[in-house]
């Protein structure tokens, strides 16, 4: 069992990019990373030694129990408490404290104060995040990637419309999970910017493995030129190509269900579309977010990414479909 | 030995004739002033003095509520507490069109107006010659989509008469002048756009020379707004709209808010997130009253656009306001929003009732709204204060009161209505304690006649697409009758006071019919059983009834006929948001639908059908 | 290629190309009649044109979409939170006045009605629509989706 543990410890070891916890940059996912090689350490050590003291029984007493009967240990039972009961109950409570300790860093009262300046709220199977901090004017919605500061504690508030969700960002932090009905809080800081990935962590569906979200931890002042670009309405469409392309989103299914800020489109229920181009992936960061992908995703999402709310809009061809993309690809 | 027996006795003596002292007045006295339970028949207080500021209806009947300052008083007396059970039935006409008959016919000229519901044809009858053929009949042939998008049944309340035209509003947000003698169309305006959801239902106010209209279409995210047309033209001279900056609401330099909460540039926009104001309701669907002295025009707004809260953050301005305009120019002097962020639907155009009276012993130009909400406003019309808000319906929970000091409901968390949670047993439902039919007040009682429901909900928000031209709710509601045993009543609100002195109550529904006072200290309202009932003014003993053959939800009026006589006119045709329930095309066994008033009003199919008719009760 | 051969050959191409361009009125009427799904009854004798039923006819998950589909698509706002009535009237009854049989429903969906019905065929897929209509004739049978309570 311990070997099987330090097995998988030793593989985590090797993953490396944007999704290891074994790469922290914030406080507290240093604090689970130090505990998981705490834990891998203690369980190479009593490993180790439980291999030696097997191969050592299994080399020294040879032959028939006739020949070599087992000695008359006086001191044996002591070797079952203490080597079977007591060193393990040692190590046991001393992990289980340090644990204790790593979990005493998480936040996850629900009612903070302030609130949370950030809400994700989990569908099947995207991330809807929205951003409410200051006047009520300047909140807005977006999708499937979090915008952070570097170097502060930022509260999120967690829930979730459908089945319960799980946020887990490893380089940053443990999960949390999205119930519906039950709002949630987790606190996160990245000490380094970049672009750090995560999963929903709770099976919640056909598409559970295809719900990521993307959190980029920016510098303050990227942060608030983000922040501010992102407030803004939707961009005005200069090329004829995404005029037309706005045409056809407006007049079609697509504003049924998607909102673009600045226009008549204000669906609910999908992701908002102001600025999805200025996002790195589509369909939850399944798909790059390029020409190619987009237009395949409008006309045969359930093929990439079956069972979606999205349906297969597959009226959409040739001109129509190339200025539809042209003009949700300036939507920067 | 004696002495101090003596002193015993005397010591004991006064302490006890001083604790009966006490108690009597303490307790006794107390006990004698303490308000008396509702529905005896007090003894009724010497009547507040109540000044009307706007010329009455004395004979004709041309304004939708009798008079500018919507009081509903008439100062005919001919029909009185002696004789009304007399009362019997002179005439009646079917329209035809078996839908919600709202509002109320007028009259002059001896020719009675009626306005039906979609198609809203306008017939003009002669009184001279009631059993004869109709004078004329106008057909204005609606936009026949509009009916899909008459959130609560194709209804109309109402006409204004002036300058010889009968002026009123069709379904599709056309406003038509007809010649009162004619028949002729004398223009026809568009204000409206139906593909949106946006209809006209209520009634317009003519004032001088002007013509006011409100929308409807709160319930698809219609901006709501009041436009003014000149009369004679029916060209548009200004419209001022319920949410945007300050410029598309007419708020200019001389607005003066009396709450700090209603202060602030650019509060329709900034009160929103992003562009939702765009999305934002606040129709005018109800009444208008105006004061001539002042020259100001008094209206409420609808609910803001997308009926689940936490899918529109912010106070949510102008929607559930009281505005105060200048008439001529429509630039605002006050505002007062009854409920920001409004959570329950709650529409506050009720009529905003103008009458001068003393108030704390100062005499005091006052509005009074009887709020849906559940609380009786008592307003300062010059300023916007809120002198009272006390509860009409006592099952009202959403709030316990309101704090006078800022303007703001005191809420109870309890009732908050959330995304994805259900509030159960709010109080009052969106219909509210009191729907859009208007209440009368009446000078020799010192009474505000209110006609009161008792309805309760469960209200789920929900996540919501909006789609111009459906409905933008995000909310699933059902709807039930209110704690208490009685569905509706009838309530003699005393002013001065801020307390019911009698109740009429009905077991099952609530009460959808408008009230008419009289000066023979007649009220005159209907049941949505079917019964017109006269009650005295101040006893609340109903002397007279009739069962007309549907369910009343318009508003009585009464006239001089031309032989001199008094007559009481009113539609007898069921239908409204509650209503209309009892239309064949509506199923019982799911109480969310209609907007969650199925869930109230499940038996209303035994107890009326559609109907069509106008009555007319004389001697 | 002698003149003459060539224009044979040419003018024998405009002809044809002339035949293909020009509908003459006979052929016009021997085209297929616009209306696929008759509401009304099919005059005179002979077969009425083959109507399409519902692929998703006896399918509980398509009515639980359909269900998902009747809010996100506002039909719950005015026909009712479970079809019971209101702006429009009652799905939940047996009263209906373009028929109702699944191709009816379908297209009084797909085209829209007159006093108000909107016509969706134009923005929804088919595919959402048969899904609709599986949820409608759902309703008061025990396959119906969270029925109201």
């Amino acid at each position: 069992m311990n070997t099987m543990c330090a097995a998988y410890l030793f593989t985590m070891l090797q993953m490396n990019g944007s999704q290891s916890m074994m790469s922290p940059v914030g406080a507290a996912s240093q604090s689970i990373t130090t505990l998981a090689w705490i834990v891998f350490g203690v369980f190479i050590a009593v490993s180790v030694l439980m291999w030696v003291l097997i191969t050592w029984v299994a080399v020294r007493r040879r032959g028939t129990l006739n020949d070599a009967p087992p000695p008359e240990s006086p001191g044996g039972q002591s070797w079952i408490l203490v080597g079977g009961l007591m060193i393990p109950l040692v190590i046991l409570t001393v992990l289980f404290i340090l644990n204790l300790n790593v979990m005493a860093g998480f936040p996850i009262h629900s009612d903070s104060d302030p609130p949370p300046e950030i809400q994700v709220i989990g569908h099947q199977w995207w991330w809807e995040v929205q951003y409410v901090a200051g006047p009520v004017s300047e909140h807005f919605s977006t999708a499937n990637e979090i915008h952070i500061p570097v170097g502060r504690d930022v509260d999120i508030g967690l829930t979730s419309t459908d089945v319960i969700h799980s946020f887990w960002i490893p380089r940053i932090n443990g999960k949390e999970d999205l119930v519906p009905g039950q709002p949630n809080m987790i606190r996160i800081r990245a000490d380094q910017p970049g672009t750090y990935r995560g999963q929903c962590a709770e099976y919640c569906g056909a598409q559970h493995a295809h719900m990521i979200i993307l959190v980029v931890a920016q510098t303050p002042d990227e942060y608030d030129a983000w922040l501010a670009h992102q407030r803004l309405p939707a961009t005005e469409p200069s090329s004829d190509e995404a005029k037309q392309g706005e045409q056809v989103f407006l007049t079609g299914a697509c504003a049924l269900c998607h909102a673009i800020r600045g226009t008549d489109a204000a669906g609910g229920i999908a992701p908002d579309l102001t600025h999805m181009a200025s996002r790195q992936g589509l369909a939850a960061n399944t798909l790059a977010n390029d020409t190619a992908n987009l237009e395949a995703w409008v006309t045969h999402a359930q093929s990439l990414k079956p069972n979606v709310i999205m349906p297969n809009l597959t009226q959409y061809t040739g001109v129509q479909l190339r200025d539809l993309v042209a003009y949700l690809q300036q939507l920067n | 030995m004696f002495s101090r027996i003596a002193k015993h006795v005397a010591v004991i003596g006064t302490v006890l004739i001083l604790s009966y002292a006490a108690y009597v007045g303490i307790v006794r006295v107390r006990a004698n002033s303490a308000p008396k339970a509702r529905g005896a028949a007090d003894p009724p207080a010497a009547p507040a003095l109540i000044k009307f500021i706007s010329p009455l209806p004395n004979g004709t009947w041309t304004l939708p509520a009798g008079d500018y300052a919507n009081t509903r008083y008439s100062p005919e007396d001919k029909i009185n507490t002696q004789n009304v059970k007399n009362l019997k039935l002179i005439a009646t006409f079917s329209t035809g069109i078996t839908h919600g008959h709202e509002g109320q016919p007028l009259v002059v000229n001896n020719t009675m107006y009626i306005v039906t519901p979609y198609p809203n044809d306008l017939l003009a009858i002669d009184l001279k010659n009631l059993t004869g053929p109709i004078k004329w009949k106008f057909e204005p042939h609606p936009d026949t989509r509009a009916q899909g998008r008459a959130c609560c049944d194709t209804v109309n309340r109402g006409a204004s008469f002036a300058d010889g035209k009968v002026v009123y509003n069709a379904l599709d947000d056309t406003t038509i002048a007809v010649d009162g003698t004619t028949g002729e169309q004398v223009w026809r305006a568009k204000t409206g756009d139906v593909s949106l959801g946006e209809t006209t239902t209520g009634a317009p106010l003519i004032v001088k020379k002007k013509v006011y209209i409100g929308n409807s279409g709160g319930e698809f995210g219609v901006r709501g707004k009041l436009v003014c047309l000149d009369l004679k033209t029916g060209k548009e001279l200004w419209r001022a709209y319920s949410q945007g900056p300050d410029s598309d609401v007419r708020i200019g330099a001389d607005f003066k808010p009396f709450y700090a909460k209603d202060q602030g540039k650019d509060l329709g926009v900034t009160s929103w997130e992003g562009d939702k104001w765009k999305r934002g309701g606040g129709t005018i669907w109800g009444w208008l009253s105006y004061d001539p002295q002042t020259n100001l025009i008094f209206y409420g707004t609808g609910n803001p656009g997308v009926w689940d809260p936490d899918l529109r953050p912010g106070d949510n301005k102008w929607s559930i306001t009281i505005f105060a305009r200048d008439a001529d120019t429509g630039y605002a002097r006050w505002a007062y929003q009854i409920e920001p962020h409004d959570n329950y639907d709650y529409d506050e155009i009720m009529e905003n009732i103008l009458v001068d009276m003393d108030w704390n012993g100062q005499p005091r130009k006052l509005l009074l709204h009887p709020a849906r909400n559940g609380f009786m406003f008592v307003l300062d019309r010059e300023t916007g204060e809120v002198l009272s808000a006390q509860k009409f319906v006592e099952s009202t929970n959403w709030a316990s009161g309101y704090d006078l000091k800022t303007g703001l409901p005191i809420k109870n968390p309890v009732f908050s209505t959330h995304l994805g949670k259900v509030a159960s047993g709010v109080c009052p439902s969106s219909t509210g304690a009191k729907e859009f039919v208007p209440s009368a007040v009446s000078p020799h009682t010192g009474y505000l006649y209110i006609p009161a429901h008792n309805t309760c909900m469960n209200y789920e928000g929900m996540q919501a697409n909006y789609i111009p031209g459906t409905p933008y709710l995000g909310a699933s509601v059902k709807m039930f009758q209110g704690p208490g045993g009685f569905h509706g009543e009838l309530v003699a609100w005393d002013i001065q006071n801020a307390k019911p002195v009698w109740t009429i109550k009905d077991a099952k529904f609530p009460v959808y019919s408008g009230v008419l006072a009289t000066a023979g200290d007649v009220v005159f309202y209907g049941t949505l059983e079917g019964w017109f009932r006269a009650v005295d003014a101040k006893t609340g003993e109903i002397l007279w009834q009739f069962k007309t053959a549907s369910g009343i939800v318009g508003d009585p009026m009464t006239y001089t006929g031309p032989d001199g006589k008094q007559y009481v006119a009113i539609y007898s045709g069921i239908g409204g948001w509650m209503g209309a329930i009892a239309q064949p095309d509506m199923s019982v066994d799911d109480p969310y639908a209609a907007l969650g008033a199925t869930g109230a009003m499940s038996e209303i199919k035994s107890y009326s059908s559609p109907g069509d008719n106008v009555y007319i009760f004389g001697f | 290629m002698r003149m003459s051969t060539f224009l044979l050959i040419a003018s024998a191409g405009l002809a044809m190309a002339a035949c293909g361009c020009y509908q003459s009125p006979a052929a016009a009427e021997g085209a297929q009649p616009p209306t696929f799904v008759p509401v009304g009854p099919v005059p005179g004798a002979g077969n009425a044109p083959v109507v399409q039923s519902n692929p998703y006819a006896t399918d509980p998950t398509a009515m639980e979409e359909g269900r998902k589909l009747f809010d996100w698509y506002n039909c719950s706002g005015c026909h009712g939170g479970h079809g019971g009535g209101g702006m429009g009237p009652s799905l939940r009854d047996q009263t209906w006045i373009y028929g109702s049989t699944d191709a009816d429903i379908f297209a009084s969906i797909s085209e829209g009605r007159g006093k108000g019905m909107p016509a969706w065929g134009l923005k929804v897929p088919e595919q959402q629509i048969w899904r609709l209509v599986a949820y409608i004739k759902s309703m008061r049978t025990p396959e119906e989706p969270d029925p109201p309570k």
